[in-house]
């Protein structure tokens, strides 16, 4: 699927998939509406192309790869210029067909959604494959926690005796602590200065940032 | 092919352009016949000796079997309508990217110049079938017995009326296929066929030959001659209207040949552009 739906705009979400179907050969005319029903514009099936919002020209767009019952749907950038609530209803969608059993392979720059809908994501630049894998590993494969206290000097001195963390930077009135993804202890950390007399006034586990994170590994 | 007809229905039936032409060609048909058979009368209705003398020459070209030619030489003034609606068919697709995505559904590049070639068709045999009921009528209502046994003679001017209008249409999609854009493709199609083919027929020879039988509308107008009564009525136009009949035959190989010609570069084209 293109990151545009191209359909005529003065045909309906029905005759137009009756036009996919007839060209691209896959499924019959009877799946027309069990797809339709499938993107939630069985409702709208009537209804003008040219009348839809572009998260119903979209799920209309994905609604023409299904014909066929595909096993994979490769989709170029499927929430480009959609609103919010566009982007949730093809999150959604994605998410349910997923569910259903198909793989789904999806081009994407908005780092977030892939965060938010993929299992797995490889990047690449220039075409050369830099990494690819778990989302959670690849993209999110370190913890900050920012901590800050009254007495600040004191807390930054006291943590050259806490193990665990792999980066320490002063920011302000706060610590920022690095560790590896899934190894923050809060818990003993908050134990662990309370122990040495001193209380903390903000604890708080930070995810590295998606887009610090695609910078990092792409280097720019 | 019959898939591609199919598809190309599809596309076309819901299209409120489409009607709209066929309501124009229903309404401007029989509007400018009715025009021209008024112009006819006027010619004959003398009760004087120049009155007979021109009934008695020219007969009535709105019957048979001379309806046929009659009524195709003036609908063809109306070849802009299918010409407009080829325009809108094709640049539509430009314009909302449904080309790309035919063939990302599955067709070939060709089989998409079929399928245009296939709307060319349609519209060309419904302005055809239009055609044809236009003169039939006219030929029942203004013929006596005796022109009424002859209605089956030159039933050719439909297939030549056919051949006209697809090559017209042709040309009008090569507009719109090279131009992608429905507002300059329609604006060069008129300011061509209306205006500069007439300047180089009127002014343009060359080394005293003239090429005005050879330009692209040209070439196809000439199946359906001008009917003699529109002409002077003396030997030198009776002569120049009979020669005029006599070069249909070449003048369907050459429109043949240039329709063809449009297609085969369209291919061409189409077979190497980006998408």
């Amino acid at each position: 699927m293109l990151e545009t739906p191209n359909f005529y705009h003065y045909l309906s979400a029905k005759d137009n998939l009756e036009i996919t179907q007839a060209i691209s050969e896959r499924g019959t005319p009877e799946d027309i509406a069990h797809v339709l029903e499938t993107v939630n514009l069985l409702h709208q099936k009537n209804n003008k192309f040219s009348t839809f919002s572009l998260g119903m020209k979209q799920r209309l767009a994905i609604g023409g790869t299904l014909l066929g019952y595909p096993q994979v749907l490769v989709l170029d950038e499927p929430t480009n210029g959609l609103d919010p609530v566009g982007i949730a209803e093809i999150r959604n969608l994605i998410k349910d067909l997923s569910s259903k059993g198909i793989t789904i392979i999806m081009a994407s720059h908005l780092l977030d959604e892939v965060e938010k809908v993929c299992t797995h994501v490889a990047i690449l630049k220039k075409g050369t494959l830099l990494t690819a894998g778990n989302v959670n590993e690849v993209l999110v494969n370190e913890e900050i926690v920012e901590i800050s206290s009254s007495k600040i000097d004191e807390l930054e001195k006291a943590l050259s005796n806490f193990s665990g963390f792999t980066g320490l930077k002063r920011e302000g009135k706060s610590i920022l602590l690095t560790f590896p993804f899934g190894q923050a202890d809060l818990e003993a950390l908050n134990r662990f200065c309370f122990d040495n007399n001193i209380i903390l006034n903000q604890l708080i586990l930070r995810k590295k940032t998606l887009e610090a994170k695609f910078f990092e590994l792409t280097n720019q | 092919m019959n898939t591609l007809l199919k598809i190309e229905w599809l596309k076309i039936k819901k299209y409120p352009a489409f009607w709209w032409m066929i309501g124009i060609v229903a309404l401007t048909y029989p509007g400018i016949n009715y025009m021209f058979y008024n112009i006819y009368e006027s010619i004959t209705a003398r009760q004087d000796m120049a009155g007979n003398v021109a009934k008695f020459l020219l007969g009535n070209p709105f019957a048979f079997p001379d309806a046929w030619h009659s009524v195709g030489f003036f609908s063809s003034f109306f070849g802009i309508v299918p010409a407009l609606l080829i325009i809108m068919l094709v640049c539509n697709e430009y314009t909302y990217k449904t080309h790309r995505q035919n063939i990302i559904d599955g067709w070939s590049r060709n089989q998409f110049i079929h399928a245009k070639m296939i709307d060319v068709f349609i519209i060309s045999f419904l302005a055809t079938v239009s055609f044809t009921i236009v003169a039939f009528i006219f030929g029942i209502h203004y013929s006596d017995a005796i022109h009424m046994g002859r209605w089956a003679e030159e039933l050719q001017y439909i297939p030549l009326f056919f051949l006209q209008t697809f090559s017209h249409l042709s040309l009008a999609f090569l507009s719109a296929f090279l131009l992608k854009r429905a507002f300059i493709s329609l604006g060069l199609f008129v300011f061509y066929s209306l205006i500069i083919e007439n300047i180089i027929k009127t002014y343009f020879t060359i080394k005293g030959w003239s090429i005005r039988e050879f330009l692209p509308f040209e070439i196809s107008n000439r199946l359906l001659p001008m009917p003699n009564f529109l002409g002077k009525i003396d030997a030198g136009s009776n002569k120049e209207y009979l020669e005029s009949l006599r070069n249909i035959n070449m003048h369907i190989l050459y429109t043949i040949v240039l329709t063809a010609g449009i297609w085969l570069l369209c291919y061409r084209v189409n077979r190497t552009r980006n998408l």
